[in-house]
């Protein structure tokens, strides 16, 4: 959603960039071990490794497959025409990781640019895959279209890779292949490396689970909490939130006429708006609030309605969606679950059992083969904000010395770390 | 995800702004991301043919034009449209009753029509005076007239009925005027030139339709075109 801000509040002209930049006050201490601080911000300038960039004259190839290709789709996602995937291509012959994304993960979102960067500098080609939560991927690449269900999301990407692989074609030089996911991603990683150790598609040389949940159910009301402690069923709560901050951006813009919100753009937001934890944590919820609601509806419209679009009353492409985005807002991840999902489930197979469901959503599910799976690793930050109390001791105990363990970050907010960029490098052999 | 870029887009994506008017009834929450949109219907065909043309047509044709020139020729491309801006920022300057604002742009058109050879190199913005971009909507703004509806015009995206007649005065009424009237004449003498200055609008202009992949992009937006609005006639 990047690009969507810079244009927003670029300045129209043709100049576009930066006028000047706000000074950061002296002796402010840039938060390197506030893991709120990190979440939002991601990695200080000082600790920043030199990254790759990417060029699409030069080194990067967008493309698009289709999964299903007679599927029928809701008039609404009439530009979802197949899945978007990105390919970062090295000069000679070299090993391809394919890279999962996070919750609501587009194919170039910002953290998965991030960390394909890393991943490039290692010396790979570099793949990059939505998540199975990501709206695009619900409609052309889901065959239920309601995502979470760890097994069955795994078999929706490895069919996914498979029709990238080839959609790449056979001329890209290519040694090996490895797995990466980040996030919901890094679960999504592991389901997709026990089934590969099945079906042998792939025979994936190395697997990394960057900032994995090891339960998404617990993971997920973390985050739902966030929103519901702050802004709960309360509109005028949420629009006092957000009138406030972004009547504060745009200060800093008339200031600055600095428009690109780019991580230095809210280095120096954060700098002159030192937000307390309850704002960073309002600003995280709200965050993956929003998410939800695009995954809720995605998959309500997909399976005929009746969690957020009443049944049989289908918007189509000039109908409003405005209200459904606000009934969405009340809706948590957790009722997702409650109130789509097990449903949905349940109506599909009589057999279903709620428990052995709710087992599906943990790295427990698979873990005999994360504990003898020799090339699958876990990265991890002692203050990640999606870990509940006991997820590290259990990921200590099943991985042992394959778990690397960062003080500082947050939630994927290293990415860009000198120390994580060479614990990348060096766990990919490079 | 990961958070710097698209947090504070997701935390713009809600809010309220003066002179918007909620869509829904009284009785269901109202957020206000719903901007005064009367038209909407219209709107989102628009915004749906606005994504097909771009996907089509004009980002093929741009990306036709940066594969045939190189970079510094298309960033001179850019400096010389934004030059010929300063005409209508210089005006929209005086019509807002600032003079600070109008001598500056007076002052960059004269330095970068001379010294920057006929607007290529922004030699101004090197010295430290920068552009400050200035439209009739924004002097209509200033004035105090509201936004009216919203609009997506064809090609040209998201707007209001207030920006839209800031359009048709700067593009239609002011190149009627000197010295905008010798520019056309000497400038826009080959309908190519109006060809040109929209593809280096549209290279200069980030913006995917539907990059979001969030089904509520439209709204988002709206909001933000409506709230980024807001601060330039601020500014």
């Amino acid at each position: 959603m990047a690009g969507l801000a810079a244009v927003a509040l670029a300045p129209s002209g043709a100049m576009g960039q930066a006028l000047e930049a706000l000074p950061i006050p002296e002796g402010l201490r840039l938060p390197v071990d506030d893991p709120l601080a990190r979440t939002v911000l991601g990695t200080p300038e000082a600790l920043r490794a030199e990254l790759p960039v990417f060029d699409l004259d030069s080194n990067l190839r967008a493309g698009r497959v289709k999964i299903f290709p007679d599927r029928k789709v809701p008039e609404v996602f009439w530009y979802a025409e197949g899945l978007e995937y990105l390919l970062a291509e090295q000069p000679g012959p070299a090993p391809l990781v394919f890279v999962i994304g996070g919750t609501g993960s587009s194919a170039h979102g910002d953290g998965m640019i991030l960390l394909m960067r890393g991943l490039y500098a290692a010396g790979m080609h570099v793949v990059s895959i939505a998540s199975p939560t990501f709206p695009g991927f619900i409609v052309s690449a889901s065959e239920t279209s309601v995502p979470g269900r760890l097994p069955e999301d795994a078999e929706d990407l490895y069919r996914a890779m498979m029709a990238v692989l080839s959609d790449i074609g056979p001329l890209l030089p290519v040694t090996g292949f490895r797995l990466a996911g980040y996030s919901l991603g890094g679960a999504h990683a592991a389901f997709v490396a026990k089934l590969d150790a099945q079906e042998r598609a792939f025979n994936f040389e190395k697997v990394l689970l960057v900032n994995p949940p090891v339960d998404l159910l617990s993971s997920v009301q973390i985050l739902d909490a966030m929103f519901d402690r702050h802004l709960r069923d309360d509109p005028q709560r949420v629009n006092l939130f957000i009138e406030r901050l972004m009547n504060e951006l745009g200060e800093l813009y008339l200031e600055s006429g600095e428009a690109v919100f780019d991580g230095d753009f809210l280095y120096r937001a954060y700098a002159r708006l030192t937000p307390d934890d309850d704002r960073l944590e309002t600003l995280i919820g709200l965050y993956f609030r929003l998410l939800a609601n695009d995954m809720s509806f995605t998959a309500d419209l997909m399976t005929g309605g009746g969690y957020i679009v009443p049944r049989g009353r289908e918007p189509g492409f000039t109908s409003s969606l405005t209200p459904y985005l606000a009934r969405g807002l009340s809706r948590s991840f957790e009722d997702y679950f409650e109130e789509l999902y097990f449903p949905f489930y349940k109506a599909r197979d009589p057999d279903f059992d709620q428990q052995e469901a709710l087992a599906e959503l943990r790295l427990a599910h698979v873990e005999p083969f994360l504990r003898q799976a020799r090339h699958l690793g876990v990265f991890t930050n002692r203050d990640d904000i999606i870990l509940a109390p006991g997820d590290l001791d259990w990921l200590e105990r099943v991985m042992g010395p394959r778990l690397r363990v960062f003080e500082h970050g947050g939630h994927l907010g290293n990415f860009q770390e000198r120390a994580f960029v060479d614990a990348l490098a060096a766990f990919f052999g490079a | 995800m990961r958070f710097p870029a698209t947090t504070a887009l997701a935390a713009l994506t809600l809010s309220a702004c003066a002179g918007t008017a909620p869509l829904e009834a009284p009785s269901a929450p109202v957020y206000p991301i719903a901007v005064y949109d009367p038209f909407e219907p219209v709107n989102r065909s628009i915004y749906r043919f606005n994504a097909s043309f771009d996907r089509y047509i004009f980002l093929p044709v741009v990306r036709g034009y940066e594969w045939l020139l190189p970079d510094p020729v298309e960033r001179r491309v850019s400096s010389f449209f934004s030059n010929l801006g300063e005409i209508r920022n210089a005006a929209n300057g005086l019509l807002q009753a600032r003079p600070e604002v109008a001598s500056r742009a007076t002052i960059r058109f004269a330095v970068n029509s001379t010294v920057g050879l006929l607007g290529l190199f922004d030699v101004a913005g090197a010295m430290g005076v920068e552009q400050q971009r200035e439209d009739f909507g924004q002097t209509l703004g200033r004035w105090g007239v509201s936004n009216g509806p919203y609009i997506v015009l064809p090609i040209l995206g998201p707007s209001n009925l207030r920006d839209t007649t800031g359009t048709v005065v700067d593009r239609g009424v002011m190149t009627q005027l000197p010295p905008w009237d010798i520019v056309i004449d000497e400038v826009y003498v080959n309908p190519a030139v109006y060809g040109l200055e929209a593809v280096d609008e549209r290279h200069l202009n980030p913006f995917r339709y539907y990059g979001t992949g969030s089904p509520f992009e439209y709204e988002y937006v709206r909001y933000l075109y409506t709230k980024k609005r807001e601060f330039d006639v601020k500014r």
